[in-house]
């Protein structure tokens, strides 16, 4: 009796194996490409890149392509993954998704809610990134391998992370950040855009990856959004300043105008704040504070001045203040409030906030723009004076 | 059950984790907003004076539990007509409990599991539990006590190494007033203040009668001040919106942990939470529904009460609400007002006015 009593337990425990699965029977999807659909009216034309791990082996050569890409439309997202298993051989799985790319064409006509599979999902999680296909769609900017990354969601993920390190135009942000935005009061979304830097020459894959010159993924702007809605894009040096103004820079460069010529200062540390003031006219202030160091000099100036240090600070204070004006200027023209001043203001203000947030994005368009910049020079390379051609 | 021996620091742990129990995964006060940090932190005051209270009572009959005194206080039989609801009411809550792990196991790790087959694990362990006593669950409640205490402590430490807490969420403070803080604050003084009377069913069997009143006190504060923490880290973490929207606010916060893309999927240490803390308060429920039975139908073996009460409540759990949203909705709106408000307020406070006017009425026949 007691016997069976600890094979009775056992067999329970046993469950435990039921729903396993081996490795090489898991087709792991790793990004997902979502485009508006070519032959359906409605819903979406969803691309899935499943990884080939036999590709990847640390030990013996790659042969071939480490991803396979599958495309299918269907109404709604969950749909289309169930539906990608009439042309994925392996079972797919979500757990590893770390990429999801939405094309510029399907986010001006608004994302609605999009990203509800993702949140409800018992599976995926919410840390993977988003991006915006720049300008096309999203199985194309997933349909290149580089040479240098030859897994294109690396690569996504990569070439920004490297830029954000580097100049500050993109930014890796997570989807659950993305949900928080969007369902947030007084503040809209700035998603990173990433499109191809050239079209594929040829239409044989493995062509790219001999090129000298290849089609690689390229970070583009941040995608400025009205509610769900893409309205326009801060371009190149906006996006940067876009971050700058976030305070979410790591460090960045400015070129300085002098004499004809240009000087390079590199931010080691930035902070920003913004404040929004009410009385006596709506005024967005931005309070920032930055150590920057000197890092070429193509005019002649004497460095070793204090003085000179001093109005070159003035100078790169005036450049700052030119060049997030104008940012926020184009924000303003667009009537979205991408750096959440309306929330400050909420949090500051809860009662005024409580009767003006229906016309907040108009008292926003409208406001003053007020930029305060500390900027200091700490140090200027390993040498004081340029060199002088005699 | 003869005396057990249970020091003032078992029961301490017994309280700390009993109060947690499901709160610490569920969003207590969220209707209040980002306010719900003040819910929390008013209930454990009026979770002292409903413990002096359950306390007031014990004292009054050291040596008799709940269930018992209910029949010294009201009669023979009114009294063991509100003992048996409190029998019936410890197996229900008991039910919803058990079904609260099974929603959120089935929800996370386990989502090709059925709803029964996690029942009947879980039931398993409870029975093989209450078969070995008290004094054996004391001392598997301090180990867990240690457990809990280190998940706890790595996942905040890993919420505070991802930069995930946002201090501003919980501006601004009382933006809407005291009206909604105070609307939340009956259901989160209930669940889990008020389940503390399920402690006077035990009270009598401790050897240590002078320590309840003193360690109580403080597992109560303990647990609220963490409490409040824990939902001020919460609403940091996930905003007051996905606070709201989420069924499972912990496992979302867990899950949003990635540290250099290396350590993520960090709900695993949730649902070790969820068992722990699961088990403990269910065991709870089901001992003191056990004592109730044994002592009300004057049953001499707690075999035949354990098994059949075990099923009682593993079946119940399952077929208590046909789905999830269902078993909240009564929990959110039904029980309270119905279950919690009287068994654990009104009637304390009546049986202890009873006793308060009984000694009166004895002092002025002397």
């Amino acid at each position: 009796m007691k016997r069976l009593i600890t094979l009775l337990f056992i067999l329970i425990l046993i469950p435990g194996c039921s729903n396993y699965r081996e490795l090489n029977e898991l087709g792991l999807v790793i990004a997902m490409g979502i485009d508006v659909p070519k032959y359906m009216e409605n819903g979406y034309r969803v691309t899935f890149q499943v990884i080939n791990p036999s590709q990847l082996s640390p030990t013996g050569s790659p042969t071939g392509i480490p991803v396979s890409n599958y495309t299918v439309e269907a109404e709604t997202l969950v749909d289309a993954y169930r539906r990608a298993s009439i042309i994925i051989p392996r079972y797919n799985d979500v757990t590893h998704l770390s990429l999801v790319v939405i094309s510029e064409e399907l986010a001006r006509n608004g994302t609605n809610l999009i990203f509800d599979a993702f949140e409800r999902g018992k599976q995926a999680k919410t840390t993977f990134p988003v991006f915006i296909a720049r300008g096309t769609s999203a199985e194309n900017v997933l349909g290149v391998v580089e040479p240098l990354e030859s897994n294109p969601t690396k690569s996504v993920r990569s070439t920004t992370e490297n830029n954000q390190k580097f100049y500050g135009i993109s930014k890796i942000i997570p989807s659950h950040e993305v949900i928080a935005t969007l369902s947030s009061e007084g503040k809209d979304l700035l998603l990173p855009g990433i499109k191809l830097n050239k079209k594929l020459t040829s239409k044989n894959q493995t062509d790219n990856l001999n090129n000298i010159k290849p089609s690689v993924v390229e970070v583009s702007g941040l995608a400025i959004f009205k509610k769900d809605k893409l309205v326009g894009w801060f371009d190149g040096e906006m996006a940067r300043n876009a971050n700058f103004i976030l305070s979410e820079l790591d460090t960045t460069s400015f070129p300085i105008p002098c004499e004809k010529k240009y000087m390079t200062l590199i931010t080691k540390r930035s902070k920003a704040a913004i404040k929004t003031l009410l009385k006596p006219i709506p005024t967005l202030q931005v309070n920032i504070a930055l150590n920057t160091e000197i890092t070429e000099v193509n005019c002649n100036k004497d460095l070793t001045d204090t003085k000179v240090l001093r109005d070159i600070e003035k100078d790169l204070e005036k450049e700052i203040i030119r060049l997030v004006q104008g940012t926020i200027q184009i924000s303003q023209s667009r009537g979205t409030d991408v750096f959440g001043f309306g929330t400050k203001l909420s949090i500051e203000n809860p009662s005024y906030w409580k009767k003006h947030k229906k016309e907040w994005n108009t008292i926003f368009s409208k406001a003053k723009v007020d930029v305060n910049v500390k900027a200091s020079i700490n140090d200027s390379g390993l040498v004081t004076d340029p060199y002088e051609p005699k | 059950m003869s005396n057990t021996r249970i020091d003032g620091y078992q029961l301490f742990c017994l309280i700390v984790l009993f109060l947690f129990g499901t709160t610490i995964f569920l969003d207590i006060g969220s209707g209040a907003k980002q306010d719900a940090w003040i819910v929390t932190f008013i209930s454990p005051f009026a979770g002292l004076i409903l413990f002096t209270i359950y306390f007031q009572l014990h004292k009054s009959f050291p040596t008799l539990p709940l269930t018992e005194y209910v029949r010294k206080i009201w009669g023979k039989y009114f009294g063991s007509i509100v003992s048996y609801f409190y029998i019936i009411y410890l197996i229900y809550i008991a039910a919803r409990v058990l079904r609260d792990i099974e929603e959120i196991l089935i929800n996370s790790a386990y989502y090709k599991t059925s709803l029964m087959v996690v029942g009947i694990c879980m039931m398993f362990v409870l029975i093989y539990t209450v078969n070995f006593g008290f004094e054996v669950f004391a001392r598997v409640a301090c180990i867990c006590f240690f457990l809990i205490a280190l998940t706890l402590l790595t996942l905040n430490i890993m919420f505070l190494i991802t930069d995930l807490i946002h201090i501003e969420n919980i501006r601004p403070i009382l933006s809407e007033g005291w009206k909604p803080v105070v609307k939340e604050l009956p259901l989160s003084i209930t669940v889990p203040y008020g389940e503390l009377i399920t402690f006077s069913m035990i009270y009598p069997y401790l050897d240590k009668q002078t320590k309840i009143f003193k360690t109580g006190m403080m597992a109560v504060l303990f647990a609220g001040i963490y409490l409040t923490l824990n939902i001020l880290l919460l609403i940091c973490i996930l905003g007051t919106d996905i606070l709201a929207r989420s069924s499972f606010p912990a496992l979302k916060a867990a899950s949003f942990i990635d540290i250099a893309g290396f350590i993520q999927r960090l709900d695993s240490f949730v649902i070790i939470l969820v068992v722990f803390l699961g088990f403990t308060k269910v065991s709870m429920f089901f001992f003191c529904a056990v004592i109730g039975m044994n002592s009300l139908f004057k049953i001499k073996s707690s075999a035949l009460s354990t098994y059949s009460i075990g099923v009682v409540i593993f079946l119940s759990s399952i077929m208590i609400a046909p789905s999830y949203q269902n078993h909240l909705d009564e929990g959110l709106e039904i029980v309270p007002y119905m279950l919690h408000i009287p068994l654990q307020i009104v009637i304390p406070l009546l049986l202890l006015l009873t006793v308060l006017i009984k000694r009166k009425v004895k002092n002025v026949m002397n």
